[in-house]
Formats: structure tokens, C-alpha cells, sequence
């Protein structure tokens, strides 16, 4: 910290510098604009951030974030309870529901299968999978990451669940929207051309 | 700058964007690297770092301390996908049967990671563990008791396995020798060549890696 600074304006730098991405540099540049905007942004500051962790929990279900018990997703009667995606991280949540294209539910494993790292499945939200498989479920869309952990947790799921009769799909993967040959890496190719789809001829598309 | 073949079996986060990375190489033993900005989205090294995969990799070794990771290329995988889950828990396995120092991880964990591609679905995680501790000099005689040499049937145990006879050590059915061997589907087998395992790492003071973590 620079020399003679006011302790408070030390604490805060300090405080944002834990968060990630911020070095030193930006942590001062947050203070000071933080100082700038008075008293009142501050407080507006201080609210939300107090508010994100006071009003910001897990649905009891999914796992998902929420404000109460259950989420909106899973109190939605609109939403397809027996179509169930299996995530990560609730952020995942965030992200498939950008694309506007799911109608069914998520269940947040909260990570993943890393042996190396040393999580095993007792860490993952099994438990609560489990109970809501046995309650009937349709299909369970595995949309772990496309790592090697990833890909293992989705083998662990799939083993798991295939003797209950539940129908067990995984998102697939290939060439981005968008996205051109040249710019692909080699495994997202192989990926794309050993899992290619037959094409449907725009006549039989359209009848 | 020096160069090798190397399985991946340990990755740490380090600061903001980093990974400290255990690999087992051929030629130059077990490493620790650092592999700076690898967890950046456009890394060059970030699709490349994966288990299970058999890499190629650059590095500067350190002059005191680690040595920095330059470049990495990631080939074929050891074993079929529908095996990463066994192949993840029997490299977990690998780390701790092979410290830093140690010469013979590499190519004790591309057998083991053969033999699990290669065995019986159920006893498939067995048998690659079995070949681990064979390799590392941590495994008995798979017909006998290892500390009597009596040849009878097992007793599951509170500790894991015991021998009917000197009432310690672990004995050997067969059916438990088939599991090792990845030559059978029958789960009382593979159940029993598991706390057969187990008590061979609790031996050295370890932890089975479970399976499916």
C-alpha cells in the first residue's frame, strides 16, 4: 500500500484484491471510485453485495441458485419436471437458460469426478439425484463439461442410472456456430466427424 | 529446454491462471511443472493438460525451483472412454505409489491403464490397479497368503481381508485372482479382490482411491 494512505482506503483495497482478477492496481482503482461516488453509491454498493449473500441460496431440488426453497425453474409448472439436465455448477444453469431452448429442469451436481484432485462422487449432489430419479424421471441430458472429468462423470452418471429404465443422452459436440474450419482445434474436429449426423434432404425436412 | 513423453497425474491450481502439473515422463522420471497461464480460455496449453492422454511436452527445467511448462501436445488416449473413470481413479492411484523422485510411474501407469482397456467391464478397475501394484513391488504372490503362503479360502474381515490360518494377512481365492487378472464379470469377485487392494494400501499407509472418485 502506498505509504501515508488512509487505513480504511487500505482495507478496501486489500478487501477487493482477494476477488479474482483483481490485482493491486485495479483494487486501488475500485476504491478510489468507490470514493468518488460518495456516500450514497457506497451504501447502494455495500447493499447488494450484503444482499447477494444474505438473499442468494440452493434450491432444495436442483441445487440451482434461488431466493427461497425451490427456484423459479423448478416451481414453474410450465417446465417439464420429468426432463431433467444434469449440470456442474449453477452457473450452468445461467448459461443454458441464455439459449431460451430447454423446457425441462436442471440438477446441479455442484463439480464434478476429479480423483486427482480428490473429489469422489460423495461430494456430488447424488443423493438428491437419486431421489428424484426414483420419483420418475423421462431423461436425463448429461451436460457435464467436454474434459476428460467431465466426460468420466458422465460415464459414473450413465452407469448409474441406466438400470432405472431412464433414457440417458449427453449434448452434443462439433463446429461451433459461426465458428470455421480453420480456427478448430484437432479434437473438437474429431469430435465433430465421428459423431456426424446424416443429412436430411430439405424435401423430407419440409414434408 | 528439455523435451518427453509424459502422462498428467496431478494438476493444482496455482494463482490466478496457472497450474502446477505432476507428470510422469519416460525418460526423465516424475516432474512438477509450472504450466503458467493454462487456465486462461485462450491458452495453448489448456485443451492440451488432460489425463488419460499420452503428451508431449517442452520444458525449461528451474534453476531451484519448479521448471515452467512451454509447450504441450496432447495425443491418443490409454483406454476407451466408457474407461475414464477407472482410468482417473487408477491414476489417482499412480500419484501416490510414485512420489517425486521416483523413475517407474510412467510406464507402471501405461500398463496398468492397458490392462484396464484391455479387462472384463466389472473387474476392469481391479486388474489396472493390480498391474500398478505389481509394478511399484507392493504386490504378493496372487495364489497365496502373503505372509503365511497358506492356500485356502478367504475371510472378509473388519480390517479387510484375513487369512484362516495366520488369521493377519490376506489370502488369495481364486475368484478374487480371476477379478485381478480382469477375467470376470462376477461382482463377489471383484468385491473381494477390492478389499484385497485395500488392505495392500492400507499396508503402505494409503488411501484406495475410490471408484468413480
Amino acid at each position: 500500500m502506498i505509504p501515508g494512505s488512509p487505513k480504511a482506503l487500505a482495507r478496501a483495497v486489500e478487501a477487493f484484491a482477494t476477488l479474482p482478477g483483481i490485482g493491486p492496481k485495479s483494487a486501488l482503482r475500485l476504491a478510489l471510485a468507490i470514493l468518488e461516488r460518495g456516500e450514497e453509491g457506497a451504501r447502494a454498493l455495500a447493499q447488494a453485495i450484503t444482499g447477494l449473500v444474505e438473499e442468494v441460496r440452493f434450491c432444495r431440488r436442483c441445487g440451482g441458485f434461488s431466493e427461497g426453497e425451490l427456484c423459479a425453474i423448478c416451481t414453474n409448472p410450465h417446465r417439464d419436471a420429468a426432463l431433467v439436465c444434469v449440470v456442474e455448477q449453477p452457473v450452468d444453469v445461467l448459461v443454458m437458460e441464455r439459449a431460451q431452448a430447454f423446457s425441462g429442469t436442471y440438477h446441479v451436481l455442484h463439480g464434478r469426478l476429479d480423483p486427482l484432485g480428490g473429489v469422489d462422487a460423495s461430494k456430488l449432489r447424488l443423493a438428491e439425484l437419486d431421489a428424484r430419479v426414483a420419483r420418475g424421471v423421462r431423461e436425463l441430458i448429461l451436460a457435464t463439461s467436454a474434459t476428460v472429468d467431465g466426460e468420466a462423470t458422465a460415464h459414473f452418471l450413465a452407469r448409474r442410472y441406466a438400470p432405472s429404465g431412464v433414457r440417458i443422452t449427453r449434448l452434443a459436440r462439433g463446429v461451433p456456430e459461426g465458428g470455421e474450419l480453420e480456427y478448430l482445434d484437432e479434437f473438437t474436429l474429431r469430435r465433430a466427424l465421428s459423431e456426424r449426423v446424416a443429412w436430411t434432404s430439405d424435401e423430407t425436412a419440409a414434408s | 529446454m528439455l523435451e518427453d513423453e509424459a502422462l498428467l497425474v496431478r494438476r493444482v491450481a496455482w494463482r490466478e491462471s496457472s497450474w502446477v502439473v505432476h507428470l510422469f515422463t519416460r525418460a526423465h522420471g516424475r516432474i512438477a511443472l509450472v504450466a503458467k497461464g493454462a487456465r486462461r480460455l485462450k491458452s495453448p496449453l489448456r485443451g492440451h493438460l488432460e489425463p488419460l492422454h499420452r503428451l508431449h511436452i517442452r520444458w525449461r527445467p528451474g534453476r531451484i525451483g519448479m521448471g515452467v511448462l512451454a509447450a504441450a501436445e496432447r495425443h491418443e488416449a490409454l483406454l476407451p472412454e466408457a474407461r475414464w473413470p477407472e482410468g482417473l481413479a487408477i491414476t489417482a492411484a499412480a500419484a501416490m505409489l510414485f512420489p517425486e523422485g521416483t523413475e517407474e510411474g510412467f510406464a507402471a501407469l501405461e500398463a496398468a491403464l492397458f490392462t484396464c482397456a484391455k479387462a472384463q467391464a466389472p473387474s476392469a478397475y481391479v486388474a489396472g490397479l493390480w498391474t500398478l501394484c505389481s509394478k511399484a513391488g507392493i504386490a504378493a504372490a496372487a495364489d497365496a497368503c502373503w505372509r503365511c503362503g497358506a492356500r485356502h479360502d478367504l475371510v472378509l474381515a473388519e480390517h479387510g481381508l484375513a487369512c484362516t490360518r495366520c488369521g493377519t494377512g490376506p489370502s488369495w481365492p481364486e475368484a478374487a485372482s480371476r477379478a485381478l487378472a480382469g477375467q470376470t464379470a462376477e461382482a463377489k469377485a471383484v468385491e473381494l479382490a477390492l478389499a484385497l487392494l485395500a488392505s495392500i494400501f492400507a499396508a503402505q499407509n494409503l488411501r484406495l482411491p475410490k471408484l468413480g472418485g
